[in-house]
C-alpha cells in the first residue's frame, strides 16, 4: 500500500513539474514582458521583481532559481499588493476557502453517495424521481446561476439566510455558499453512485451473495458498497478541482474573503505574480488531494494494490 | 435472446423460398432507431434545433440590434406592445436581440471548442490505444493528472497574459476539454484492438493503415459522437463561467454568460435581465443533456434502472 | 419418518416470463420436476433453453422484470410464497446454489474467510472462533491445501479450480438438503472438472444432499445423474432415468443431442498397426522445427528481467489433407503456437516452413503472399467479425487484398460460391454479424478464411463457443471442406472429444512443450505420458455404463503457472534438483511415429 502511494507520488511529480514550467514560460512569453502591464509599477516593486526573478540573468538561470525558491515554499511577490508576498496573501485567504470548500466537499461526498444509494433502493418510485429533479437541477444550473437564484429566494424573499459576507464564520453565513458549491457535485456523485450500484447489483457475486441468504442490508453494505464506490472515488480528484474553480464564483458572489476572490481580483488587475503563484498553489493542493484519492482507491480494490 | 431468435426464424423462413438479399441493419442504424424511439431525446433535439435556428436567423427578423440603444426605452420591462418582448437593459438595448446574439456566440464557442477537443482527444487517445505499452501508460498518466488539475485556471492565466481574445478562448477551452474524449477513445481502441477481428484482418494480409482506417476508425464512431455531444454542454458552461467572471467574451460582443453576469448585478431591480438569458442557457443545457443521454442509451442499451 | 419418499424439492407447472421492451418473453413454460434426498437430477439443454432461469426462479434470484408462477414445494414449504426475509432463512442454509464462473461469482474485495464466516454467522449464529473452525473444516473437506492461509486470501489470488472448491465449500457450510449446481465445471479444465465432479459426488453420498446439476454436457450427465430432464425452449422434452434417456431416448431432440456429441470410442488397440509398412508417400505442407515464443514480463522494480516461455521447442510436420489436433489445458500455449505459425506473433527462435518456404525471415510482401496460403478461424464467432461490416464485405476482404486486380463481378461470384459452400444463404449477404446466430457467424468466419483458397487452415477453438448441435454441423463442414480442397488442418481445442472426432494425429501440450505426439488411435488407446493418460481418463463419456466403470488417473499437483520453473518438471520430479530446474524433458520416439516426453513412471506420480 505504501509503495503504491509512493509510486503514485513519483508519477505525479513530473506532471506537476511540466505544469509549473509551462506556467513560468507562459508568463515570460507575455506580450511586452510581464512587467510592462497596463499600469506602471512602482519602483520598489520593480526592484523587488528584478531581484526575485533575477531579470539580468539568462532565462534558464531565472527558471532554475525560480524552481529553487518554489521548493522552499516561496511563490514570489505580488505585483500590486506591495505589503504582502503571494504566500502571505494565500495564507490569509486559505482558512475561508478551506472552510467553505472542505465543507462543500464533504457534503458532496456524503449527500451524493447517500442520495445515490437511496435512489437505487427506491428506484423508479417517488424518492428516486425527487432525486432525479435534484440531479437535473445540479446538472443544468451552473453555480453562477444557482447563487443569485438562491440569494433571491432564501436571502431576499424568505429572509432566512444572509445574502453574503463572512459574518465572523457564523454557520448561517456559509450555508448558501456551501450548498451552491456542493449541489452540482451532489448531483454528479449521486448519479454516478446510482448507476454504478445498478451495475454492481447485477453482477454475479451479488447473485451468489443473495443465494447464500444474506440480508439486503448486508449485501449492500458489505458486498456492493466498495465496488460501487470505485467510480465515485475516481471522480473525487477532478471534483476537488471543480470545487476550487467553483469557489472563484461563489466567493465573489457571496463576498467571502477567500483565495478565490483574491485570485479573481488579481486576474482582473493583471497581477501576474499573484495569478501565477495561486495557480501553482492550487495545483499542488489538487495533486496532494489526488494522491489521497488514489490511496483510497487502492483500499477499495485489492486488485489495484497488488499491481 | 428470444427476440433475436425470432428474427432469425424470420430469416430462416425466407431462406426456404428463394433468396433475394435481405437488407441488413448495422449497429449504427439500430442505435439511431432506438434514439428515434426515445421521446425525451427527440423533444430535446427539436428544442435544440429551434434554439439554433433562432440564434442564427432570429436577429435578422428582429427590428432591434444587439448593440444599438433604443433611446425611447431604457430599463423597460418585457412587453409585447412596445416591441421589446424581453425588455431592454440600462442602456436601452433590446434583450431579445442580445439574448439571441449571445446564444449564437455561446453555440459558436461550443462548436469550435468541441471540434478542437474532438480532434485532439481522438488523435491522442487513438495513438495511445493503438501503440499501447509504456507510451500508452505514460500518456494516460499525464491525462489522469491533467484531469485533476483545475484547468479553467489555465484558461484564466492565458486570458490574463495574452489578453481577452475570442479565438484564443475557443482554442484554450478546446485544448482543455479533450481529456475525457482521449480516455474514451483510448479505451475503445484498446478493446477493439484485442478483438479477434483485428487479428483476422492481419491474417488476411491487411497492413496497419488499412486496419486502422477500415476496422478501428468505423468502430470508434459511436462513442466519439456520444461524447462529443456530452462535451458541448460542458463547453457552454465553461464559456459562460469565464464570461461571467469577466475573462471570456467582452463588450461589445456578448454571450449568455456575459448577459447572466450583467443580469445578476441588477437582479433586484431589473430581474428580467437575468431570467431570459438564464432560461435560454438552461434550455440549451437541458436539451443537450437529454440528447447526450439518449445517444448513450441508444448505443449502449443496458438497463440503467 | 413416514415421508421418506417425499421429495426434497417438488416443482409443478413452473412458468417464468420476462417483461422486456420488446414485449413479454416466455423463458420457462410449465415444467415439473422433483428430486429426492441423496439423488442427483440432471437438467440438460443448449444455451437459451431456460434451464438456468428455471432454478434461479425457484431461489428467487431473477431480475426484477421476471414473473414467476407455479408451485414449488421445498420440504413442505412453498418457496414462491415466501417473503424475502423468510426465503433468506432458507437460502444458503437448507438450500444452496453454486454457479458457473467462480471468478465473477465471489466478491472480489472481501477475503475468502470473511465471505465464508458471514454465511455461518448469518445462519448458524456461531461465534467467530467456531465459525472459523467450521470454515477451515469445509475447506479441508473440499481438498484445499493450506486452508488456514486461504482464508486470508482474496478470490483473484486463487486458481479457477480452487475458486470453485471455495464456492462449493461456501454452499455446503450449513449442510443444505438441496444443492443446485449451475454449469459448475464449464469454465474449468477437464482434469479439474473431473476433480470437482468427484467432489460433488462424494458430498452427495456422505451428506445425503439432493443435487440438481444444470449442464450442457452429456458426458457430465452420464457420469453424475440418476435422473435426467432434457430441456428445450422452456420445456422439458424428455425425462427419465439416466439409462432411459441415454439408451432409449424417445424425443427426436434428445436423439439429435446424443448424436451430435462426439464420442471417443476406445478399442484398446492402437490402430494403424506399425507392421503394415510405410504409408503412401505424402507431401509435407508445414514443417515446424524448434519453435519458441517467449514474452518479456514486466519488471518489478529492479529484479532480473523474467521471461514467460509460452511455447518451447515445438516441432512437427503436417501433410497435405491431414488434420493435426493440438490439445492442452488453458494456458498451455496452444493459441500462441497457432499465432506463431501464422507469424501473427513473432517467434523468438525456430523455423516454420510452409510448402518448403521459410516464413520466419519473410519481408512484408512475402508475408502477404504467404497469408494467402494459411488462414485461421477463431473461437468467438461474433468477436472475430468486424461489427461495422456486412458479412459479405467481411468474407470478401481477403480477396481485395490478395487479388486486388479482380473484377467486381468475379469477386461477387466467388463470394456467392463460397457462401453457398459453407451453407450460408445469399440472402444474408448484406446482414451484419449481430443479426446472425453464433453458428452462422462461424460459417462466415470459415468462408472468410477459405475464400483465398489456403493450403493450411488453423482452427483455434473454432467450435468451443457453440452448442453441441451447431458444433457437430461446423465440424462436418470443416471435414467436407478439407476433403474437397485437400486442406491441411491444425485443430486446436481443449476438448478431447472434439479433437478425437477431427484429427488424424494429435499433439498434447503442457506448459508450452509437447508431451506426446502420436496418431489419434495410438494416443487414445495407448497413451504413454502420464499427463495424456490423466487427460484421456478425465474426459466424461456420454454413456452412463461406460462412464461409471471407468478408472480415473489422478496425478499430484494442479496445473501450475508457466512462470514457475519447477512446474515443467511436474512429470519428472526425479530431475527436480537445484541444478536442473531449467531442464526441459526430451521428446523420444517410443514407437514409430509416437513421440513421448521424458517422465517418471506413472506409479510415482499418482496421488
Amino acid at each position: 500500500m505504501l509503495t503504491y502511494a509512493l509510486r503514485r507520488l513519483l508519477t505525479t511529480i513530473p506532471v506537476l513539474w511540466v505544469a509549473i514550467t509551462a506556467c513560468f514560460f507562459i508568463l515570460r512569453l507575455a506580450p511586452g514582458g510581464p512587467f510592462d502591464g497596463e499600469r506602471p509599477l512602482p519602483d520598489a516593486i520593480r526592484q523587488n521583481l528584478a531581484a526575485h526573478y533575477n531579470l539580468d540573468r539568462s532565462l534558464v538561470e531565472q527558471y532554475l532559481i525560480y524552481l529553487g525558491k518554489l521548493l522552499k515554499g516561496d511563490l514570489g511577490p505580488s505585483f500590486i499588493n506591495q505589503d504582502f508576498t503571494v504566500v502571505e496573501q494565500l495564507m490569509i485567504g486559505l482558512p475561508y476557502t478551506l472552510t467553505v470548500g472542505g465543507t462543500a466537499f464533504l457534503l458532496s461526498i456524503v449527500a451524493g453517495i447517500s442520495a445515490g444509494i437511496l435512489g437505487y433502493m427506491y428506484r423508479n418510485s417517488f424518492p428516486d424521481y425527487l432525486l432525479g429533479i435534484v440531479v437535473l437541477t445540479g446538472l443544468v444550473l451552473p453555480n453562477f446561476l444557482l447563487a443569485p437564484i438562491f440569494q433571491l429566494i432564501f436571502g431576499l424573499k424568505l429572509e432566512w439566510l444572509p445574502v453574503g459576507g463572512w459574518g465572523g464564520g457564523a454557520a448561517v453565513n456559509i450555508v448558501l455558499p456551501v450548498v451552491v458549491l456542493a449541489l452540482p457535485h451532489v448531483a454528479r456523485i449521486s448519479r454516478l453512485t446510482r448507476a454504478s450500484m445498478i451495475e454492481v447489483m447485477h453482477s454475479h457475486y451479488i447473485r451468489t451473495a443473495r443465494s447464500r441468504g444474506l440480508s439486503k442490508a448486508s449485501i449492500i453494505w458489505r458486498h456492493a458498497l466498495k465496488p460501487t464506490l470505485t467510480p465515485v472515488v475516481s471522480y473525487l480528484g477532478p471534483a476537488a478541482g471543480f470545487l476550487l474553480t467553483g469557489s472563484l464564483v461563489v466567493e465573489t458572489i457571496f463576498g467571502l474573503p477567500g483565495i478565490g476572490r483574491y485570485f479573481i481580483n488579481a486576474a482582473l488587475n493583471r497581477d501576474y505574480g499573484m495569478v501565477l503563484g495561486t495557480v501553482i498553489f492550487y495545483m499542488i493542493l489538487i495533486v496532494v488531494l489526488n494522491l489521497v484519492v488514489d490511496v483510497l482507491y487502492a483500499w477499495l480494490d485489492p486488485r489495484v494494490r497488488s499491481t | 435472446m428470444i427476440f433475436r431468435s425470432s428474427r432469425l426464424a424470420a430469416v430462416e423462413a425466407s431462406l426456404a423460398g428463394g433468396s433475394p438479399p435481405l437488407p441488413g441493419r448495422s449497429q449504427l442504424q439500430d442505435a439511431l432507431a432506438r434514439l428515434v424511439r426515445n421521446k425525451g431525446a427527440m423533444v430535446s433535439l427539436a428544442m435544440l434545433c429551434l434554439l439554433i435556428v433562432l440564434a442564427i436567423a432570429g436577429p435578422w427578423f428582429i427590428p432591434h440590434n444587439y448593440e444599438d440603444p433604443d433611446w425611447s426605452a431604457f430599463r423597460s420591462p418585457p412587453s409585447l406592445a412596445d416591441g421589446h418582448w424581453f425588455g431592454t437593459d440600462q442602456n436601452g438595448r433590446d434583450l431579445l436581440a442580445r439574448t439571441l446574439f449571445g446564444t449564437r456566440v455561446s453555440l459558436l464557442v461550443a462548436l469550435i471548442a468541441t471540434l478542437v477537443s474532438v480532434v485532439i482527444g481522438v488523435t491522442y487517445g487513438a495513438f495511445a490505444g493503438y501503440v499501447g505499452g509504456r507510451a500508452d501508460q505514460a500518456m494516460m498518466r499525464f491525462v489522469d493528472v491533467m484531469y485533476a488539475l483545475p484547468s479553467i485556471l489555465f484558461v484564466i492565466l492565458l486570458m490574463v497574459i495574452f489578453g481577452r481574445n475570442v479565438f484564443l478562448l475557443f482554442a484554450a477551452i478546446g485544448a482543455l476539454e479533450w481529456l475525457t474524449m482521449a480516455r474514451i477513445v483510448r479505451g475503445q481502441t484498446l478493446s477493439i484492438k484485442q478483438r479477434e477481428f483485428i487479428e483476422a484482418a492481419r491474417a488476411a494480409g491487411l497492413g496497419t493503415g488499412a486496419i486502422v482506417f477500415r476496422h478501428i476508425v468505423p468502430n470508434l464512431l459511436g462513442p466519439v459522437v456520444i461524447y462529443a455531444t456530452l462535451t458541448i454542454p460542458e463547453v457552454v458552461v465553461v464559456e459562460s463561467f469565464l464570461s461571467y467572471l469577466g475573462f471570456g467574451i467582452q463588450e461589445p460582443l456578448t454571450s449568455l454568460g456575459t448577459l447572466i453576469a450583467e443580469g445578476t448585478n441588477v437582479l433586484e431591480v431589473l430581474p428580467w435581465l437575468l431570467w431570459f438569458p438564464a432560461a435560454f442557457l438552461i434550455l440549451l443545457l437541458l436539451s443537450l443533456l437529454f440528447i447526450g443521454d439518449g445517444l448513450r442509451d441508444a448505443f449502449d442499451p443496458r438497463e440503467r434502472g | 419418518m413416514s415421508d421418506v419418499k417425499r421429495p426434497v424439492l417438488d416443482v409443478r407447472n413452473l412458468h417464468v416470463r420476462f417483461r422486456t421492451s420488446d414485449g413479454i418473453v416466455e423463458a420457462v413454460r410449465g415444467i415439473n420436476a422433483s428430486v429426492g434426498a441423496g439423488e442427483c437430477l440432471g437438467v440438460v439443454g443448449e444455451s437459451g433453453s431456460g434451464k438456468s432461469q428455471s432454478f434461479l426462479a425457484i431461489l428467487g434470484l431473477l431480475a426484477g422484470n421476471a414473473e414467476v408462477s407455479g408451485r414449488v414445494d421445498f420440504t413442505g414449504t412453498s418457496l414462491l410464497d415466501l417473503s424475502e426475509t423468510a426465503l433468506n432463512r432458507l437460502r444458503g442454509s437448507r438450500l444452496a446454489m453454486i454457479f458457473q464462473d467462480p471468478l465473477t461469482g465471489l466478491t472480489p474485495h472481501v477475503s475468502i474467510g470473511r465471505q465464508m464466516r458471514e454465511i455461518v454467522q448469518t445462519h448458524l449464529h456461531h461465534s467467530v472462533r467456531d465459525a472459523d473452525r467450521l470454515c477451515l473444516d469445509w475447506l479441508d473437506k473440499v481438498r484445499i491445501p493450506e486452508a488456514a492461509h486461504r482464508l486470508t486470501q482474496y478470490p483473484h489470488e486463487l486458481s479457477g479450480g480452487m475458486r470453485q472448491r471455495v464456492m462449493i465449500a461456501m454452499a455446503m457450510l450449513c449442510e443444505p438438503v438441496l444443492l443446485i449446481a449451475d454449469e459448475p465445471t464449464t469454465a474449468l479444465d477437464v482434469t479439474i472438472q473431473a476433480d470437482i465432479l468427484d467432489l460433488m459426488d462424494d458430498l452427495r453420498r456422505e451428506h445425503g444432499t439432493a443435487l440438481v446439476l444444470i449442464t450442457h454436457d452429456m458426458g457430465v450427465v452420464a457420469r453424475m445423474c440418476d435422473r435426467v430432464h432434457v430441456m428445450r425452449d422452456g420445456e422439458y422434452v424428455e425425462e427419465g432415468s439416466c439409462e432411459d434417456v441415454f439408451y432409449r431416448a424417445k424425443h427426436d431432440y434428445t436423439k439429435m443431442l446424443l448424436e451430435a456429441v462426439p464420442r471417443i470410442i476406445l478399442t484398446g488397440h492402437p490402430a494403424g498397426d506399425v507392421s503394415t509398412g510405410q504409408p503412401m508417400p505424402v507431401k509435407t505442407v508445414l514443417q515446424v522445427r524448434n519453435l519458441c515464443v517467449s514474452y518479456p514480463m514486466q519488471r518489478i522494480w529492479f529484479n532480473r528481467r523474467r521471461e514467460l516461455r509460452a511455447v518451447e521447442d515445438i516441432g512437427f510436420d503436417l501433410h497435405a489433407g491431414e488434420t493435426l489436433g493440438v490439445v492442452g489445458e488453458s494456458g498451455c500455449g496452444k493459441s500462441t503456437l497457432a499465432r506463431a505459425i501464422l507469424q501473427l506473433i513473432e517467434p523468438s527462435s525456430g523455423s516454420v516452413k510452409l510448402l518448403g518456404h521459410e516464413l520466419t525471415t519473410l519481408d512484408k510482401q512475402g508475408l502477404k503472399n504467404f497469408r494467402q496460403q494459411a488462414q485461421i478461424v477463431f473461437q468467438d464467432p461474433l468477436a472475430s467479425l468486424d461489427p461495422s461490416m456486412t458479412i459479405g464485405d467481411s468474407i470478401q476482404e481477403p480477396l481485395r487484398v490478395f487479388e486486388p486486380g479482380l473484377h467486381r463481378s468475379v469477386r461477387t461470384r466467388r463470394l456467392a460460391e463460397m457462401m453457398e459452400r459453407v451453407g450460408l444463404s445469399w440472402s444474408l449477404v448484406n446482414r451484419y454479424p449481430h443479426e446472425l446466430s453464433g453458428g452462422q457467424n462461424q460459417r462466415v468466419g470459415i468462408a472468410r478464411a477459405m475464400i483465398s483458397m489456403p493450403r493450411l487452415l488453423i482452427c483455434d477453438e473454432a467450435v468451443s463457443a457453440l452448442d453441441v448441435s451447431i458444433q457437430a454441423q461446423i465440424m462436418d463442414l470443416l471435414r467436407d471442406l478439407q476433403r474437397e480442397f485437400g486442406l491441411s488442418l491444425i485443430f486446436i481445442s481443449h476438448d478431447l472429444s472434439v479433437i478425437w472426432k477431427l484429427s488424424d494425429r494429435i499433439l498434447v501440450m503442457y506448459l508450452g512443450s509437447v508431451v506426446e505426439l502420436a496418431s489419434r488411435d495410438a494416443l487414445f488407446n495407448r497413451p504413454q505420458h502420464p499427463y495424456t493418460q490423466q487427460l484421456v481418463s478425465a474426459v466424461p463419456v456420454p454413456d452412463p455404463q461406460v462412464e461409471r466403470k471407468r478408472h480415473r488417473i489422478k496425478l499430484q499437483g494442479e496445473l501450475s503457472s508457466p512462470m514457475d520453473a519447477g512446474a515443467r518438471l511436474r512429470f519428472l520430479p526425479s530431475r527436480r534438483t537445484q541444478l536442473a530446474t531449467d531442464y526441459v524433458p526430451q521428446l523420444n520416439e517410443r514407437f514409430p511415429g509416437h513421440f513421448v516426453a521424458e517422465h517418471d513412471p506413472l506409479e510415482q506420480l499418482l496421488v
